[in-house]
């Protein structure tokens, strides 16, 4: 920078001011300071020796447009939008034309990582929020078609049927969200629901947790906005934890079908299985549950596996409901 | 490309980290290690280890059409069928009939806590105008024109998957709710399990109720022994409403049998209901098998519950006291099919073990039905304790110009009725209706000429 530059800064995660510049006209308010921080680009000036700096704009990074000089004026000139989302234009005089010169590609530099960063973050959460949207699908089909099984039971068919068509709604959205390939099984399904067999309506199911639990085995989301973010292993929810959450789901709600059947040797056999699963969940979705949740954790409190375990599954579904916005 | 979960001797941990087969938790991070594969395989075979608690074979399907139909699956069920396993009680009523029904259902709803067997589930016909439902024509056009019927029978058990599934139907055939729908109900059942048996026990107007109730009787009777393609029913009770009201009988604690509880009783005797898991021989539906096989559809019951061994000395005797009160008109002579269901308390049994009862069938049959074809002994042991025998005895072959003879007369007189234009836009028959029945009653007996040559 030139000589009129007082201090230059490097980046830090904090704002930190990166560069500041004296005797800059701003349009018609006066000479005064201009600053430009990691974070917004300020302009201050004095209307007297004794008085405090008046600031006279503050405009955050993210907001302006563009940057440009007017180089027979010395002007910087930025476009930033306001509130209400309305461009306006800023002229700034400064004192020599390569200072304006050095100011604005800095200030073009520091916008483009800035966009970046945005860019990238909103992927992420983007990528978030379809890992989120498709476990939340993935928990509710399955708990669904193992409820089929328990209405089974009991020769319930009109809750097969309300059942049925319930999963006929998740797996669609699973299929179109997610290209997990499950749509011509239930469509096989829902068809063989008509025929009032309970031991075909049995294999349905069967067919159809096997296309999920094979298809989120086999297959990563295809789709090419996500690039190299499903491969990332940062301690957010990935891919593969909602292999486990689909095997937590199928395991869990088998517990109460076997309460009724009287079958404890089974109950006791799961568990153990439920708590291995519930140790890696936890990891991605309790812990951000709790976060976010005002509630004090149940999980410093349970010993019993039991416990744990509905402790956890209730985290799950709370951290669904949440971050699929259906709270 | 991440590395796969589990491959060649590498198992990845959840942040992919690699680690040997067989290692429990990552060493890296500590994190427990799932084979995914074999973990969804157990899941899927947890799965399908529940098929036994999905399968439920309802071999023994009871069904009562129209309102008396209901009320006497209703007795049945409460008496019998609740405690045994693998049936299914069933109740069809058009909705104008169907409040007393409701009243049935709800009943037995609340005291279920009891039964084995699932209570009575009830379908309803639904009207656009609530009426009941008074004649053949209606009740038939109700049953045919319902989209939920099939759906009902197959979820009420209903199914191909099993081939000895015998269907046990209970109607008046006087009412139209009973007459009309049952033949189409049972075409409904052999076309979703065309393995299935059927044993219908209709009951006939009383010879004092108006022609209509005949006339309904006698349409539904021909389309039982003649469907569009093929006889519907395998086997046809045919009962008179005057002559089961005066049938007694003696139950196991000595109260009196009568009425409608003798239909109910006839329906245990056929299935071996009485019996209390002693050993016997009940087989309905090898019943339904022969008489289809032999072309005989219409049989004429002929019961005697709680007779003593003591008082009548033989079961020669007691057959002698059955034939006496037939259900129906009976013609001895006209007789090609004789079915006998014995009951005998266990403490009887050594006296009247089943080469005995059948030498003394065989003597009786001889000498009383001159041009019998066939007969079953179906032996059954009772828990009585009394020294009482139960005995009904069915009987094929007599042609329905004498068993129906009453029923006839009052169709004949109603004919005239159905020949207005205007029946048909209230009723749902046409004229052409009374030649097809016509046809199908003489084509009947005509048979069983034919077989008795």
């Amino acid at each position: 920078m030139s000589n009129n530059t007082d201090k230059i800064l490097y980046n830090t995660d904090e704002e930190k001011l990166l560069v500041q510049i004296k005797h800059v006209q701003y349009e018609d308010i006066g000479k005064g300071k201009l600053m430009l921080t990691n974070r917004r680009l300020i302009f201050e000036n004095k209307s007297g020796l004794f008085t405090s700096p008046n600031q006279a704009f503050s405009l955050d990074l993210s907001s302006i447009s563009s940057a440009e000089i007017n180089k027979s004026a010395n002007t910087l000139i930025v476009e930033w939008a306001d509130e209400d989302n309305e461009y306006t234009v800023t002229q700034l005089l400064l004192p020599k034309a390569n200072t304006a010169v050095s100011l604005c590609r800095f200030l073009n530099d520091n916008l483009e990582i800035l966009r970046k960063e945005t860019e990238l973050q909103q992927r992420k959460d983007s990528y978030q929020a379809f890992l989120w949207n498709t476990a939340s699908d993935i928990w509710e089909s399955v708990a669904t078609l193992l409820q089929i099984i328990r209405d089974l039971t009991i020769e319930d068919w009109d809750a097969v049927d309300a059942s049925l068509s319930r999963v006929a709604e998740i797996t669609s959205a699973l299929s179109a969200n997610a290209d997990l390939a499950v749509t011509d099984q239930v469509q096989t399904l829902i068809e063989t629901g008509t025929s009032r067999d309970a031991v075909s309506v049995l294999q349905g199911v069967i067919d159809t947790m096997r296309s999920i639990g094979t298809s989120l085995q086999s297959e990563f989301p295809t789709d090419e906005k996500w690039g190299d973010l499903v491969f990332d292993d940062s301690q957010q929810l990935s891919w593969q934890d909602l292999r486990y959450i689909f095997l937590f789901v199928g395991w869990y709600k088998l517990l109460p079908l076997w309460q009724q059947l009287g079958e404890t040797e089974k109950i006791e056999d799961t568990r153990p299985r439920l708590v291995t699963l519930s140790s890696l969940l936890e990891r991605k979705i309790t812990i951000e549950s709790m976060q976010e949740s005002p509630s004090p954790s149940e999980e410093q409190e349970v010993t019993d596996a039991a416990d744990f375990i509905d402790a956890i599954a209730q985290s799950i579904e709370s951290s669904l409901t949440i971050k699929t916005g259906l709270a | 490309m991440i590395p796969s979960y589990s491959e060649n001797g590498i198992v990845c941990c959840p942040n992919n980290h690699q680690n040997p087969q067989g290692a429990e938790s990552c060493c890296d991070c500590g994190l427990p290690l799932i084979d995914y594969e074999a973990e969804l395989g157990l899941l899927l075979k947890s799965l399908a280890e529940e098929e036994r608690h999905v399968t439920f074979p309802k071999e023994k399907i009871f069904l009562g059409i129209g309102d008396q139909g209901c009320r006497l699956i209703d007795d049945f069920y409460r008496s019998w069928g609740r405690s045994m396993k693998g049936t299914a009680h069933l109740m069809i009523n058009s909705a104008g009939d169907a409040e007393e029904s409701l009243d049935i259902h709800h009943s037995n709803k609340n005291s279920m806590k009891k039964y084995m067997s699932p209570p009575p589930s009830l379908h309803v016909f639904h009207t656009s105008t609530g009426k009941q439902i008074g004649y053949f024509g209606l009740g038939e056009h109700l049953a045919s024109n319902d989209p939920s019927l099939n759906d009902y029978l197959r979820r009420s058990g209903i199914t191909s998957a099993t081939t000895t599934q015998t269907v046990f139907l209970l109607s008046a055939l006087g009412g139209g709710t009973g007459s009309g729908a049952s033949p189409h109900v049972l075409q409904c059942i052999k076309s979703i399990n065309p393995h299935s048996r059927n044993l219908v026990t209709a009951l006939m107007p009383a010879a004092d109720e108006p022609d209509g109730a005949h006339f309904n009787a006698y349409c539904s009777l021909s389309r039982l022994i003649k469907g569009n393609h093929d006889t519907i029913a395998d086997m046809i009770l045919l009962v008179d409403q005057d002559r089961i009201t005066k049938t007694r009988g003696v139950g196991s604690k000595g109260e009196e049998i009568a009425r409608e509880a003798i239909l109910s009783y006839l329906e245990a005797m056929l299935t071996g209901a009485i019996t209390n898991g002693s050993p016997n021989q009940a087989d309905p539906g090898y019943l339904a098998k022969m008489s289809r096989s032999m072309g005989i559809s219409v049989f004429v019951p002929c019961m005697a519950v709680g007779r003593s061994m003591e008082i009548f000395g033989s079961i020669a005797n007691i057959l002698e006291s059955a034939l006496s009160c037939p259900l129906a008109e009976v013609n001895k002579e006209s007789i090609m099919l004789s079915y006998l269901l014995v009951q005998v308390p266990q403490r009887l049994a050594s006296s009247l073990h089943e080469e005995t009862l059948r030498a003394e069938l065989n003597k009786w049959n001889r000498d009383t039905f001159p041009h019998l074809k066939g007969s079953v002994l179906q032996l059954t042991l009772s828990n009585r304790t009394a020294d009482r025998v139960d005995l009904c005895l069915l009987l094929g072959g007599t042609r329905l110009a004498i068993t129906t003879k009453m029923i006839k007369k009052g169709f004949d007189r109603f004919k005239a009725v159905v020949e207005n234009e205007y029946w048909e836009q209230e009723f749902g028959n046409t004229s052409k209706i009374v030649p097809e029945v016509e046809k199908a009653i003489q084509a009947y007996d005509t048979r069983l000429d034919h077989i008795a040559k």
